[in-house]
């Protein structure tokens, strides 16, 4: 006969991690993307954001060098001409970079130009045959008409930057009715305004001279826009198939020549009721003008971009 | 009440038929690494002529505790024992007590072609007790099958291990290019932190995958182109998600078998290669561990269900993210993420009559993931959530019949894999949540038709029923050939999709192993029959009904193996195959891929030689070549047409030279050295060049050497590998609407990750506690220079500069496990 046992386990063993060092993964670049240390075009403005294939837009953009900003450079326009494939992550085809365009003009600054009639069908969800198949929307229900813009840059660097049009389209893959409601409901992007910029210094609650900030000051900057900016739109829920209607988000970019922010961007969610975001800059250590430069966005791709000059002493 | 004790042993090859019949078998099975030199034929067994009882463990004898170990004993030409391993472990007391013995035995040699020549034997020490009896001597057990491998003459030890399993269970078919590490020796590897199924990581033909994955490359092929087997159960991943651990408890494991290409009929659906492991038969007694170290903790128990059955249970949890969390810089966890995983084994064993068996198995394993980055910035706010699973039961039915001659082995099986993974990118989604039933049975049987003919012939089944919902952009989750950057956020265009799909695959197979003197062929073939449902053929439109779509699709497979004994020591091998695949379920969607996606196709071809150095150290060549035909691509089409986003233009050519030396199990040493130079390319019908596949390694060498020493164990390994094709950032142009820069790419895969080295060690060190508990304290140091070795490319937001995410340093994972 066997006798019966009662196991008894006991955790006997031993846990550890000796790590040489903490790991650090990912290299540092010592690269902030809110420092002018080149000259980059940081906003191209489409105005109105929103049209309709053959409808007039004008171009406008802002560029910045670690000088401050140039005012209006010589600037080569064009609309792309080439949709991108599905493989492409990005936001246009990299024939749009050489020559899958349609030239608009080369300009002192912004133009104004006829969005291409072929529009919704390059890069909208219309469609020529029924085989084919639409594109899809961005997650705010929009297409977009990439315009290249081209500036003379430092040295033999020639800075490229895409502008956006949002184009007014049919809607596809959606019942009849259901387009028909939207097209009713939808109410066209506007450009949101950048209202006055308040700079004030951490822990104080007056603001503060543009020309007199101390070396070295932490400066809270607040970048507001008006209430009515944060759109509602109606969308068509592809994954419900039903139109909903959604709020914008806004978000702002911030660049400086000098000293350095909190943060490289900041914005409110579509949920937040707020019509201001803040950053905290550092000013430099010397004295000197600063050029601050802030763009804002709202999630349909409507822009204001403002700059300032702040000195330190 | 009065203790006997009662000490049996037993040659488990009992009979000259049997035995035989055995080396036969062995020849027809082809060898661990790729093919071995022939052998001639067995004319003599060996005999016993000094039986040697084993010492009873008084604290076992005086606690009742029965036992049997399985010895595996190399006999040299002169009958004497030249080695002993423990094959099969009851513990250490008991394991000492059967190796001193065995130690002692002596035997006639045994003759290959009327010569005295080396042999291995399979060889059980039962000890148990019966009331009232006095101790007899060893007698044999008559309940044990036979089990004998003789060495190639006149080679001073044994041959490579080929043992018919002592339940009365057959070992599956060996192929033409099968590498099999036992469970023991995969456990000592440095670098697996004592997982046995980690060691395919350092085989040859294997690509080292990437940190944190659990993919398995082989030869050249998509990871999701080989296919995992336990006990012939397909499972969806060896791996948990980070591949740190294996899904299946070690102590569940009794080998593991990669073929890496040019498998036999018995096996299809894949393109690429074949894992198959084997789950351990269950020990008498109570047996079990408990073990923690820096990744998880787990634990086994199994026992015996009076007479006949046994069961274990077996249950792992993970802790390494908090470990990680605490010790390592924040960042860590953003570019090598380690989900929580857990993992669960029910492996159950009715003796229903000897040689046939019953196995119920119940399978599960989990992870989960969850991230988040967050930022002010709405737009740059990214979370991920990750969700995977699978559970498999199925039971196994085994018949051997008393001759040993014919096979019969039915597996039915029933399970469900799920995978949900959500991640934002800002305000863009991307949601993938697939829901898979999975059911199915295989079935074989073989019988040996005269001295020359075996015949096995089977059925293969596979069904699956997948409900899949998809949100997001096309190209998130990645395919192979995408040109990206690491941590390039995907393309800003939201589709959506719920779909169903049923494949269901019917294969009846057949082959047979031809004996022709010293050529050994194998001819088989495969008939797979896949019916391909779906439940949408066009993409949905408000509430109009959707149409499905239903169709055959068939495919022919041949296969081929041959192997001609060239020499005694030394044996050339080829395989040739052809393969099919059916598309995946996420494929099949109207809006993410298409409905009308066909199977895909693969010929394989292999040629190998097999030099058998010493009786424990052989060397291997194989050289391959894979082309693969309809693989699924995406369109390059920039407006695709209606539910044709993917296409199957993709062709792919991997081919190479793989080389391993290794050393089986001598002195207490064991190791090997592979290395393969290959390369696998890809490209769309029409193209003229070809380009590197993701995945293309054209250098691999791993080194694995473990020694034993009393007590102590020490281990080490170093690896080296080519770095992973990359396209290069050339230039970058600023998108306004989003801030950010996009790449602009150069060519094509034309550059590569900096190559890879690192060097492991692992020290274990055993301790006895007392008769029947034994404690394990382990060290397994990877990266033991502290190399920064390159993970991955990464790129300024500008992309202005380029630099590389590295490995993890120094890393000392310690752990401990208390046998019982």
């Amino acid at each position: 006969m066997r006798d019966a046992r009662t196991l008894v386990i006991v955790l006997g063993t031993t846990a550890g991690l000796l790590a040489a060092g903490a790991p650090g993964c990912k290299p540092d670049f010592g690269e902030r993307e809110s420092l002018i240390d080149r000259t980059r075009i940081v906003a191209v403005r489409i105005d109105p954001p929103e049209a309709e294939p053959g409808e007039t837009v004008t171009t406008s953009l802002l560029v910045v060098s670690p000088s401050g900003p140039l005012g209006s450079p010589p600037t080569s326009w064009a609309f792309c001409a080439t949709p991108k494939l599905l493989t492409e992550n990005g936001a246009v085809s990299a024939a749009c970079l050489a020559n899958g365009v349609v030239p608009i003009e080369d300009a002192r600054g912004g133009v104004s130009a006829a969005l291409p009639m072929s529009g919704c069908f390059d890069f909208g969800p219309e469609i020529q045959s029924a085989e084919v198949r639409p594109r899809d929307a961005d997650v705010t229900g929009g297409f977009f008409l990439p315009i290249r813009a081209r500036i003379a840059g430092d040295g033999a660097e020639s800075p490229i930057a895409f502008g956006f049009a949002r184009l007014v389209c049919n809607l596809a893959n959606a019942p009849a009715g259901l387009a028909a409601q939207l097209r009713a409901q939808y109410q066209r992007n506007r450009n949101p305004t950048l209202l006055p910029i308040e700079l004030r210094l951490a822990g104080a609650a007056s603001p503060v001279a543009l020309d007199a900030i101390p070396r070295g000051a932490r400066v809270v900057i607040r970048a507001s826009w008006r209430p009515e900016d944060v759109e509602a739109y109606a969308l068509f829920d592809v994954q419900n198939q039903v139109i909903v209607t959604r709020r914008e988000s806004l978000r702002v970019s911030w660049f400086t020549t000098a000293g350095s922010y909190a943060e490289d961007r900041s914005g409110r969610n579509d949920d937040e009721p707020e019509s201001f975001t803040e950053n905290t800059w550092t000013a430099p250590d010397e004295a000197r003008v600063s050029h601050l430069s802030l763009v804002l966005r709202d999630a349909r791709g409507g822009m204001d971009f403002a700059t300032l000059a702040v000195t330190t002493r | 009440m009065a203790r006997a004790l009662r000490i049996a042993a037993s040659i488990a090859c009992a009979t000259a038929l049997a035995c035989t019949v055995h080396a036969s078998t062995a020849q027809q099975r082809g060898t661990d690494v790729g093919g071995q030199p022939a052998r001639r034929k067995l004319t003599k067994l060996p005999r016993l002529t000094k039986l040697v009882d084993a010492e009873y463990p008084p604290e076992q004898r005086a606690n009742g505790v029965e036992a049997t170990v399985i010895l595996t004993i190399e006999i040299s030409a002169t009958g004497t024992v030249a080695n002993v391993t423990v094959a099969e472990s009851a513990g250490p007391d008991f394991d000492a007590a059967a190796v001193a013995a065995g130690r002692q035995l002596l035997f006639e040699p045994a003759e290959v072609d009327d010569k005295p020549a080396p042999a291995k034997i399979t060889y059980r020490y039962a000890f148990v007790l019966k009331d009232a009896e006095p101790p007899p001597a060893p007698t044999p057990a008559p309940a044990l099958a036979p089990a004998l491998a003789p060495a190639p003459a006149p080679a001073p030890a044994p041959a490579p291990v080929d043992t018919v399993d002592v339940r009365g269970r057959p070992k599956a078919r060996r192929e033409t290019n099968q590498i099999t590490v036992r469970a023991e020796q995969a456990r000592k590897v440095a670098g697996t932190q004592g997982d046995v199924l980690k060691v395919v990581q350092n085989l040859p033909g294997v690509s080292r995958p990437p940190v944190a994955s659990g993919q398995i490359v082989v030869w050249g092929s998509a990871p999701r182109d080989t296919r995992v087997y336990v006990d012939g159960v397909d499972i969806p991943a060896l791996y948990h998600g980070s591949g740190l651990r294996s899904v299946i408890n070690s102590d569940l494991v009794s080998s593991i078998d990669l073929v890496p290409g040019a498998f036999g009929a018995e096996y299809g659906r894949g393109l690429g290669g074949l894992v198959r492991v084997e789950t351990r038969a269950l020990p008498k007694g109570t047996h079990g561990y408990v073990g923690a170290d820096t990744l998880d903790g787990s634990a086994l128990v199994s026992t015996e269900l009076g007479d006949r059955a046994r069961i274990a249970i077996a249950a792992r949890q993970s802790w390494l993210d908090r470990v990680l969390a605490a010790t390592s810089a924040r960042d860590v966890g953003d570019f090598f993420p380690i989900p929580r995983y857990r993992d669960g084994q029910v492996k159950a064993t009715l003796d229903l009559r000897r040689r046939e068996s019953i196995d119920a198995v119940l399978l599960g394993a989990t992870d989960d993931l969850t991230r988040t980055v967050p930022s002010p910035d709405p737009a740059s706010t990214r979370s991920e959530t990750n969700h995977t699973g699978f559970w498999r039961a199925y039971v196994r039915y085994t018949n051997i019949s008393e001759d040993g001659n014919d096979t019969a082995v039915v597996t039915p099986f029933f399970g469900r894999d799920t995978s949900g993974l959500t991640q934002r990118f800002g305000a863009n989604p991307a949601n993938l949540d697939i829901d898979t039933t999975r059911y199915g049975a295989r079935a074989s049987s073989r019988s040996r038709l005269g001295s020359v003919v075996s015949f096995t012939a089977g059925l293969d089944t596979l069904g699956s029923n997948s409900d899949i919902a998809r949100v997001g952009s096309l190209t998130l989750p990645a395919r192979e050939g995408d040109v990206a950057v690491f941590g390039q956020p995907p393309g800003d265009d939201v589709a959506a999709d719920t779909w169903h799909t049923n494949i269901l695959d019917v294969a009846p197979h057949a082959h047979a192993d031809v004996r022709l003197g010293p050529v050994t062929l194998t001819p088989g073939v495969r008939f797979d029959a896949f019916l391909i449902e779906g439940s949408r053929k066009t993409p949905r439109i408000g509430q109009t009904p959707s149409i499905g779509f239903s169709r055959l699709e068939t495919a022919i497979a041949p296969r081929l193996s041959a192997r001609w004994e060239v020499a005694p020591r030394l044996a050339l091998t080829a395989a040739y195959g052809t393969y099919h695949q059916a598309p995946e379920p996420e494929d099949l969607s109207p809006v993410f891929g298409t409905p009308d996606l066909a199977l895909s196709r693969a010929t394989h071809v292999t040629a190998g030689e097999s030099l058998r150095i010493t009786s424990t150290l052989s060397a291997d060549v194989v050289a391959f070549d894979k082309t693969m035909k309809d693989l699924v691509v995406r369109s390059r089409r920039t407006n695709p047409l209606l539910a044709r986003a993917l296409t199957q233009n993709g062709e792919g050519h991997s081919y190479g030279v793989q080389f391993l030396l290794r050393q089986e199990l001598w002195s207490g040493f064991f190791g090997w050295v592979s290395y393969a130079i290959s390369r696998s390319e890809r490209r769309n019908e029409g193209d003229e060049t070809w380009r590197a596949f993701d995945f293309d390694q054209p250098h691999v060498l791993s080194i694995v050497a473990s020694q034993e020493i009393g007590a102590w164990s020490f281990g080490a390994r170093f690896r080296y590998a080519s770095g992973n094709p990359r396209t290069p950032v050339i230039a970058s142009s600023y998108d306004a609407r989003s801030d950010r820069y996009d790449p602009v790419f150069g060519a094509q895969s034309s550059i590569r990750i900096p190559a890879f080295w690192q060097l492991d060690v692992r020290i274990d060190r055993s301790f006895r506690l007392g008769e029947t508990t034994r404690l394990l304290l382990f060290a397994d140091i990877q990266n033991v220079t502290n190399r920064e070795n390159a993970e991955e490319l990464i790129y300024s937001a500008s992309f202005r500069q380029r630099g590389t995410i590295s490995g993890l340093p120094t890393i000392a994972v310690i752990g401990g496990r208390l046998d019982f």
